[in-house]
Formats: structure tokens, C-alpha cells, sequence
């Protein structure tokens, strides 16, 4: 297992981490990504193997996470709560 | 794709456009004259109709202008964002990969579980038992202690009704103290009322239970206590190991309402000696609507059940079993095990930014609780000298919760607040802030600057500032009386 397949690996996780819609899902996936190559960088070789089976694993499973938000992008049923003045509109949508 | 614009580029915004945020806060409530002559009239008042584009409540408007504000609103959403999430204890978000798990028995693995006779049943009995070994695992028990109920309130409601029940021919007496949750307090209420004594114990000034008292307090009659492991509101951790020592030593069974405490501070209920233990499910990450409780085998606790039904869960929980909400407490479980470590370091980080960058810009706070003694996620905060209920109108973009139940029907302050002795003006104007695993150094950041603007504009206007800044203390004043 080498340096290549791992770099590989994290920049898969990182780029299908960067894909959450929502602000605080992507800010924790590339955080916790991050931190997951940090705590594994002294690990012995089956150590390294383990990580790098769970690390794929996480990686199956961000990849259906992502797709859920685009999924429901879609959805009409979402409306959410916002006071704001037609003011406010306008300046945001300059 | 569409990415939403989140509430950052909306904090950038606001930084440069500061100056509209008051007139975005006011919320003018259109006056609605109900029952004059017979007539509901409800039309709001012309030139609010301009100003605001929310739906008064009562006034009925055509297919395309419903349309079109619920279009604006969604645009809005999506350039402005949405408020930051800083209310933890309330709920927390489901962790994307507790809905990753639970997603297969929503749509295609739709078995009952304990339907035996068929692959369906048998696929969903697997992931109940899974969860309920990850749920024990958490906890330090075994998987048979553990019984799925529909959420933290239920299980506080077995666990202190069941118990007491039971062993009501020889034991009549119940222990709890004043700052325990509503359904803790509200479950004694109606065993007094079955004719039970209970006695709510006082809490110290930083909301820790006072263990002399607590030993004095157990009689031979007592049967239960029912202490809770991390408070809701203020966010201090009660000596577990401690209490539970005196209980066993005096026999009384043990109870703990660890809702805001499971997965986020170690527990371990044999070396805690907790016989009763109730879970949440939407505070660690998972769905709402599931909760479990853990009642202890060795030494035996014995509960009469308050649901009727089946016999499911060791007659003590009649019903169906929702396998997708176990699914994702489970998994919300377990992820908390191999998460606690690296939440509890950036929590504490965060708690840091957050409290220090409050104390060096804000004067004359007051934390309330126990500082050393805390689960760092929680921070809750009184600001004196200003109204409270201003200030949370001025807190909109930031979402957090009120020390007090202005936001209810009453006017009332928090009674976990008057516990420790806050003063009612004083805990009218206290904030929460709930900070979790999501949540980053950028919302912090945001919150602290907009606290900070809210507080300064509310003391300039405040009199009794003036008067503090002056020197003059507050309490020798003589206010003068209505005749």
C-alpha cells in the first residue's frame, strides 16, 4: 500500500468532501479528513492497511451523503423560516 | 449544482451592510382586531404590507403571490443563508453518516423486527440487536440492558413511575433535585400525587448537588434517586460516581438522566454504579423520536410497566420497534465512540474562543455553573444591565436559546436559573450557546461580533449603565413608589 495510493485516497475524500451542499457537513468532512490523515501518520504497516479500508469505506458512504442533498434540491416541500424585508432582497441580490 | 450560500458569505455581508441589521430585526406584528362586531378583521396595516414580505397569519392571498413569496424566501435562503446553528442542547443536526445508515430501512429493508418468520424480519431484528450491542458498548453495559423507548422523556418517565410503582409497598420515598428536567420533575409530581413523598433537593451556587445533603437527605424508605448526569441548561456535570456510591452503600436504586451526557463525556455505568440510565437520541447526532434506557440487571431493578402492549422489550415496552430510528441511534452510538475524543478537543477549543472573546469584549458577565465541572459545549451566559428579551430580537442571526421561558407562554425566568440563585432580572437576560461537532471557529467568530454590537447598542440606551459607570451602586438606590 503505498504513498501513492494514499494521496489518492485523501484527494478522493477531500474532493467528494468539498461536494456537501450544506456549510457545516463540508467544513466537518474536510476537517475531520484532515485529521484522520494526521492521527495515521506514524502507523505501523497494519495499522496503515486498516485505515486505508476504513478510509475507502468513508469514502463509499460520503459519496451517497452528497448525492442525498443534491436529491433533494429537487423537493418542494422545503421552505424555510426567513423574516426579510424586500429592502434586504435587494441589497443581497446586488 | 446549485451550492447554497451559506450563513459566512451572509456574515460578509453584514459586516459591510451593518448598518440595515436593526430594521431587519424589528418584527412589527401586523394588529390583527379580532371579534369586533361579529367580524374576524384581519388585514394588516397598509405600509406594513411594503415593508415585510412574511405571510401574516390571517389573511388569505391568491395561488401566485403565495408562490412567489415562498420563491423569494427560498432565494433569499440561498443567497443570504440561514441563521447559525448555536443551540445544541435544544437538538443537533443528524450526522450524515447516521442518515447514511439508517437510509436502507426507510425504503427497501422495511421488515417489522420481530416479525420471525421472514427474511424481512430478520434483517431488521439484525440491525435492532446491532444498535442495541453499540448503545451498550457506549455506556459500558451489557446489550440486554438496553430497551428502545420513543425518546429521553419516556425513558425518565419508566425508569422514576416503573421503579417506584413496583416497589410502592415498601418504599414510599423518591429523591431529585430542583434543576432537573420538566418530565423528571412533572414524573415526581404525579407520584406525590399517587402518595409518594418526594424532596427536591437545593443545588449549590455553581449547580452542583451538595453530597452531605443528599446523604442526610436518604431515608430507609427512599427508593429511588434520580440526579441528571450533564444539565441542559447550564451545562454542569454532577460527581456520577460519587452519588452513586452512597446509593449503593444506603440501597436505593440510582437513576440519571444522561440525555445531554451520552457520547459526549465518558460513562461507564458500572463504575458510575447507575442502575437506571435514559438516552436521547437526537442529542448525539441521531434522529428524533428514539431514545433507549438502560435498566440494570445485577442487582436486579424490577419496573412496572407504564405501556400495556405485546410484551416487546422485556414487558417493559410494548410497541413496534421504528428499525430505522434504532438504526441511526445506533450508529449515532457508535460513530460517538470513535468521535468522542476529537469532539471533546475541538469543543473545548471552541468553548475557549467563544468564552475569552466574550470576557474581553464584554464587561460584567456572569457564567453561570460551575466552570471546571462542565461539558464544554454548553455556555450559558448573563448579561447584566440589559433586557433580555431585546437582546435575543438583536440575536437573530445566531440561533441560541434564552436562560429564560420568554419565548414560551410565560414570562417567567428559568427555574434551573433561579436554583443557583440568579436574580430574575438577571436571568432574564441570559443566553445558551450550544456548540457541537458541526460547528466552526468562523460561526464562533460571527457570534462573538454580532453579542458583542447587540450588548454595546442595548447598554448605551441602558440608564441603570449609566449609573453603574458612574459608580453608583444599583441596589442603595430608593426607587420611588406609586402612591
Amino acid at each position: 500500500m503505498s504513498r501513492v495510493q494514499t494521496l489518492g485516497l485523501y484527494r478522493d475524500l477531500v474532493r467528494q468532501a468539498k461536494q456537501f451542499n450544506s456549510y457545516n457537513f463540508r467544513e466537518y468532512a474536510l476537517r475531520r479528513v484532515r485529521t484522520g490523515f494526521e492521527e495515521g501518520r506514524n502507523v505501523d504497516a497494519e495499522g496503515a492497511k486498516n485505515l486505508y479500508d476504513f478510509g475507502k469505506k468513508e469514502l463509499h458512504s460520503l459519496k451517497r451523503q452528497t448525492m442525498e442533498a443534491d436529491y433533494r434540491e429537487s423537493l418542494e416541500s422545503f421552505k424555510p423560516f426567513v423574516f426579510h424585508s424586500t429592502a434586504l432582497l435587494a441589497r443581497v441580490s446586488q | 449544482m446549485i451550492r447554497n450560500t451559506t450563513c459566512l458569505r451572509f456574515a460578509q455581508k453584514a459586516a459591510v451592510q451593518s448598518h440595515f441589521r436593526p430594521a431587519l430585526h424589528q418584527v412589527v406584528r401586523p394588529k390583527i382586531t379580532m371579534f369586533a362586531r361579529g367580524k374576524a378583521t384581519a388585514a394588516p396595516a397598509p405600509q406594513l404590507q411594503q415593508e415585510l414580505s412574511f405571510k401574516p397569519i390571517m389573511t388569505k392571498q391568491s395561488a401566485p403571490v403565495e408562490e412567489k413569496q415562498i420563491a423569494d424566501s427560498l432565494q433569499i435562503t440561498k443567497k443570504a443563508g440561514r441563521a447559525i446553528y448555536l443551540d445544541m442542547q435544544a437538538t443537533s443536526p443528524i450526522d450524515p453518516r447516521v442518515l447514511d445508515n439508517m437510509m436502507p430501512y426507510m425504503t427497501e429493508s422495511y421488515g417489522n423486527p420481530h416479525s420471525n418468520t421472514h427474511s424481512y424480519g430478520w434483517e431488521t431484528h439484525d440491525v435492532v440487536e446491532e444498535s442495541r450491542e453499540n448503545i451498550a458498548k457506549l455506556i459500558g453495559a451489557d446489550s440486554k440492558e438496553v430497551i428502545f423507548t420513543s425518546g429521553a422523556t419516556e425513558s425518565n418517565n419508566i425508569a422514576i413511575k416503573g421503579v417506584a410503582r413496583f416497589y410502592k409497598s415498601k418504599k414510599r420515598h423518591v429523591i431529585t433535585t430542583v434543576t432537573e428536567h420538566k418530565c423528571v420533575l412533572d414524573s415526581c409530581r404525579a407520584l406525590e400525587q399517587e402518595g409518594f413523598e418526594v424532596t427536591y433537593l437545593p443545588v449549590q451556587q455553581n449547580g452542583l448537588v451538595d453530597l452531605e445533603l443528599l446523604k442526610n437527605t436518604i431515608r430507609k424508605d427512599t427508593v429511588l434517586v434520580s440526579i441528571m448526569a450533564v444539565n441542559n441548561e447550564i451545562g454542569v456535570i454532577q460527581p456520577l460516581e460519587k452519588i452513586g456510591t452512597l446509593c449503593r452503600e444506603n440501597g436505593v436504586f440510582f437513576h440519571t438522566d444522561a440525555a445531554q451526557a451520552v457520547g459526549k463525556i465518558p460513562l461507564d455505568v458500572n463504575k458510575m454504579k447507575i442502575d437506571l440510565l435514559s438516552i436521547s437520541g437526537h442529542k448525539l447526532y441521531g434522529p428524533k423520536g428514539i431514545g433507549a434506557i438502560y435498566v440494570r440487571r445485577r442487582p436486579r431493578v424490577r419496573i412496572e410497566a407504564i405501556q400495556s402492549g405485546g410484551g416487546q422489550e422485556r414487558g417493559i415496552r410494548s410497541g413496534t420497534l421504528p428499525a430505522a430510528l434504532i438504526a441511526g441511534l445506533g450508529s449515532a452510538c457508535q460513530i460517538a465512540a470513535q468521535e468522542m475524543e476529537r469532539d471533546t478537543k475541538h469543543i473545548k477549543k471552541l468553548f475557549d474562543r467563544l468564552y475569552n472573546g466574550i470576557k474581553a469584549k464584554i464587561p460584567e458577565i456572569y457564567v453561570n455553573g460551575d466552570m471546571e465541572a462542565r461539558y464544554y459545549g454548553n455556555l450559558n451566559v448573563s448579561f447584566a444591565y440589559i433586557e433580555g428579551e431585546s437582546l435575543m430580537m438583536g440575536l437573530k442571526d445566531v440561533a441560541c436559546s434564552s436562560g429564560s421561558a420568554c419565548t414560551s407562554a410565560t414570562l417567567e425566568p428559568s427555574y434551573v436559573l433561579r436554583a443557583l440563585g440568579v436574580e430574575e432580572d438577571v436571568a432574564h437576560s441570559s443566553i445558551r450557546f450550544g456548540i457541537g461537532r458541526f460547528t466552526t471557529e468562523k460561526e464562533i467568530d460571527y457570534a462573538i461580533e454580532l453579542l458583542t454590537a447587540n450588548v454595546e447598542r442595548l447598554r448605551e440606551m441602558s440608564p441603570l449603565w449609566e449609573m453603574v459607570k458612574e459608580g453608583i451602586d444599583i441596589k442603595t438606590i430608593q426607587w420611588s413608589q406609586d402612591k
